[in-house]
C-alpha cells in the first residue's frame, strides 16, 4: 500500500496510508490536484497548517478503523436528527481523552474534512454536557461565567420553557 | 474564523494553564457540537456564558421541541418557526387547535407531531378537518394525537393516504410515554374497523406500520386481526389498561410498541375455514402486543392467527389473561416466526410452565421476558433451554411468589456469554432465613458473563 509523507503544524512528517487518507476529502482533492499514486523517498510531505501530529495520527487510526463503513448518508439529515444516533461502544472508548486532545481532533477533522469523525467527536462533547447544569459545564469545560446578573438572570427566563413538563 | 484555528493550534493546548478550553472551539463547530443537543441541554448551554449563549440561540438548533400549548400565544412559537426547520414537535395541555394548524405552514420538515390536549377544555373536539390541516406537513412519519378523536373511517383513510410517509399513527393517547392526564372519552366509535378492512384497497398500505387506537367502546377480535392486514395495532384497551400494559412491560418499547387489548372473548370458531391471506405476505407488521383484559377462549387459534396476519414479526409479547395452557404454548411453539427476536410472556403462576419446545423453535431469540413466574425451583429443568440460546442478550424474570434461588438460575444461565442485561424480580430472595447466600450466587455468576451491563 503506497504511504504518503505528512508534515504537521508541530513540525513531525507523519506517514500515512494514502487509502486510509482518503477518508480526508481534504487530503483526497489534494492527492487527486498533484496527480500522486506513489510517493517516492524523496517525495516532499504535504504540509497541514492546522493539525498537530497527535489528532493526525489519532484521526488516521479512527479512518483505518471505519474504512468500510458506508458513506454517511448526505439526504436524511432531518431523519437523523429525529433520532440521534448513540455512539458506538469502540467510539466511545476511541474518544476517551482528554478535552484538548479531543478538541484538536475535531478541529483536525474539520480541516481535513473527515465528516464521520467530526460528527461522531461532536457527539462525544455532547454527550459530556448533556444533563449537567450550567455550573456544571462551566466546571467541566473551565469556563468563565461573563454575565452580568442581569443578562443571566434574562438568559434563566427565555429559556424556562425548556424545562417546564 | 481560520485566524482562530491557528491561535488554537499554535499554541500547544494542553499547557496546563490553558484558561478557557472549549471556547477554542470555533463557534462554527460548538454549532456543530449543539446539534446533538435536546432543548433543555440547549436551554442549560446558553446559561453557561455569553458566547455559548449567542451559539446556542440559533435557532437551526431548536428542532426537536416540547412546549406547553399556551406558549404558542407568545413570541417564542414564531421565533421557534423562523428557521423553517422544526422536525419534532410535543405540544402537551393544547387548549385549541386552530391557532396550530395556521402555523404548521412554516413547519413544512415536521417529521414528528405529538399533540396532547388539555383535559379541563372539555367541549373541544377535533377530526377530520383537523388532519386535513396537517396535511402540509406531509414529511409526516409519527402522528400521535391525545383527547377526543372523532374521526369518519374515511378520514382515517384520508389521513393515512395524506401522509406518505407516516410510520407511527396514535389517535386517542393513552399510551404515549411522558403523558400525563389523559383522559380519554371513547367518541372514536366512529370508526368501524370492520368496515375500514372491508375496502382494503381504498387503504394504501405504504410504509403505515403502526396504528394505535385507544378508547374504542368495543372490537372484535376478528376485526382486530382483519385491520391488523393493514395497520399494525388497535388497542381497544381502555386508559387504566394501556397504562398498566405500559408499567409492566417497560417503557423501552415507546410509541414503537403496538398493543391489542382484546375486549371480547377470542374464540376461532371452529369448523370456518381458515381466513384466506392473499394480502399477507406484504404486511410489514414487525412488533405485536396482545395484553388481554379478559381471558381469552380457545386460544390455541391465537397463535395461528398471529403467524398467519404477521410472518414477518420479530417481536411477540403476549398475555392470555389467563394462565396459558400446555396446548397454548405448544401452539406458540408450532407458529412462532423463526425471525423471532423478542418474546415477553406473560404466565400467570402457571405452575409448570413448558419452556423447552418454545425457545427451541426461536433459535434467534435475543431478548426474553417471563412474566408472573411461579418459583424457580420448578422451572429451572425448563431454563435449561436457555443454553440453546447463546446470542440472547437480555433476559428478564419476574418471579410472581415464592423463594428464588439464584444457584438454580446460574446453572441455567452458564452458557448465555452474551447477556449484556438481567432482569430479575422476585418477592424475596433464596431460601428463608438463609438471606444473602443466594445473591452470593449471582455474585459467582457475574464473572461469568463478561458483557452484562445492566443488572436489575
Amino acid at each position: 500500500m503506497p504511504g504518503i509523507k505528512l508534515l504537521t503544524v508541530d513540525n513531525e512528517i507523519v506517514e500515512v496510508d494514502a487509502d486510509t487518507a482518503k477518508q480526508s476529502l481534504l487530503l483526497r482533492s489534494m492527492l487527486h490536484d498533484l496527480g500522486v499514486t506513489e510517493i517516492d523517498d524523496d517525495e516532499e510531505a504535504i504540509s497541514l497548517p492546522h493539525v498537530t501530529a497527535a489528532a493526525l495520527r489519532k484521526a488516521m487510526a479512527w479512518c483505518a478503523h471505519h474504512k468500510d463503513d458506508p458513506p454517511p448518508p448526505e439526504d436524511d439529515e432531518n431523519a437523523r436528527d429525529l433520532q440521534p444516533q448513540q455512539l458506538s461502544s469502540w467510539d466511545a472508548e476511541f474518544l476517551r481523552m482528554d478535552q484538548s486532545a479531543l478538541f484538536e481532533l475535531i478541529q483536525a477533522a474539520n480541516y481535513l474534512d473527515i465528516r464521520g469523525l467530526l460528527d461522531t467527536a461532536c457527539k462525544a462533547v455532547a454527550d459530556a454536557i448533556r444533563g449537567r447544569s450550567p455550573e456544571e459545564i462551566r466546571k467541566a469545560f473551565n469556563i468563565r461565567c461573563d454575565f452580568t446578573p442581569q443578562e443571566e438572570e434574562q438568559v434563566r427566563r427565555e429559556t424556562e420553557w425548556c424545562e417546564e413538563k | 474564523m481560520l485566524a482562530v484555528v491557528a491561535t488554537c493550534v499554535t499554541m500547544p493546548c494542553s499547557a496546563p494553564d490553558f484558561p478557557h478550553q472549549l471556547r477554542f472551539l470555533p463557534e462554527e463547530l460548538l454549532h456543530r457540537v449543539f446539534l446533538n443537543l435536546d432543548q433543555a441541554s440547549l436551554a442549560r448551554c446558553r446559561q453557561v456564558c455569553r458566547q455559548w449563549n449567542n451559539v446556542a440561540s440559533s435557532v437551526a438548533l431548536w428542532r426537536r421541541v416540547r412546549l406547553s400549548g399556551h406558549r404558542l400565544e407568545t413570541p417564542l412559537w414564531p421565533a421557534l418557526l423562523a428557521s423553517g426547520r422544526l422536525v419534532s414537535l410535543e405540544l402537551v395541555g393544547l387548549q385549541g387547535w386552530h391557532r396550530l394548524a395556521d402555523s404548521l405552514s412554516q413547519a413544512p420538515c415536521l417529521m414528528r407531531l405529538l399533540v396532547n390536549f388539555d383535559d379541563r377544555v372539555s367541549d373541544l373536539e377535533f377530526g377530520d378537518d383537523f388532519l386535513s390541516r396537517l396535511a402540509v406537513c406531509d414529511q409526516l412519519r409519527c402522528l400521535c394525537i391525545g383527547g377526543r378523536v372523532l374521526l369518519t373511517d374515511t378520514g382515517l383513510a384520508d389521513t393515512v393516504r395524506q401522509f406518505p410517509c407516516l410510520e407511527t399513527l396514535f389517535l386517542g393517547a393513552t399510551a404515549c410515554p411522558g403523558w400525563e392526564g389523559v383522559s380519554l372519552a371513547g367518541r372514536a366509535d366512529a370508526i368501524d374497523l370492520r368496515r375500514l378492512t372491508e375496502r382494503p384497497a381504498e387503504y394504501p398500505a405504504g410504509q403505515l406500520t403502526r396504528v394505535v387506537l385507544s378508547g374504542l367502546p368495543s372490537v372484535t377480535a376478528e376485526g382486530i386481526l382483519a385491520a391488523l392486514r393493514l395497520t399494525a395495532v388497535v388497542d381497544s384497551a381502555d386508559c387504566a389498561d394501556a397504562d398498566d400494559f405500559n408499567n409492566d412491560f417497560g417503557d423501552d418499547y415507546n410509541h414503537q410498541f403496538v398493543a391489542v387489548g382484546f375486549d371480547v372473548d377470542m374464540e376461532m370458531a371452529p369448523g370456518r375455514p381458515a381466513r384466506p391471506a392473499p394480502r399477507l405476505a406484504w404486511l410489514p407488521l414487525r412488533e405485536l402486543g396482545i395484553r388481554a383484559r379478559h381471558p381469552i377462549n380457545g386460544a390455541t387459534g391465537l397463535a395461528p392467527a398471529i403467524a398467519r396476519a404477521a410472518p414477518k414479526l420479530n417481536r411477540l409479547d403476549l398475555d392470555w389473561g389467563r394462565a396459558p395452557s400446555k396446548a397454548d404454548l405448544a401452539a406458540l411453539a408450532e407458529f412462532a416466526p423463526p425471525q423471532l427476536a423478542s418474546l415477553a410472556i406473560s404466565f400467570r403462576d402457571l405452575f409448570e410452565p413448558s419452556l423447552t419446545s418454545l425457545l427451541a423453535a426461536c433459535p434467534r431469540l435475543h431478548r426474553l421476558c417471563a412474566r408472573d413466574l411461579p418459583r424457580l425451583g420448578d422451572l429451572s429443568a425448563d431454563l435449561s433451554g436457555l443454553a440453546m440460546l447463546p446470542q440472547l442478550t437480555e433476559l428478564c424474570l419476574h418471579f410472581s411468589y415464592g423463594a428464588f434461588s439464584a444457584d438454580r438460575l446460574v446453572t441455567c444461565l452458564a452458557g448465555c456469554h452474551r447477556l449484556a442485561c438481567l432482569s430479575l424480580f422476585a418477592q424475596e430472595f433464596g431460601p428463608a432465613g438463609r438471606a444473602g447466600r443466594p445473591l452470593d450466587g449471582l455474585s459467582r455468576l457475574l464473572p461469568k458473563l463478561g458483557r452484562l451491563r445492566q443488572l436489575t
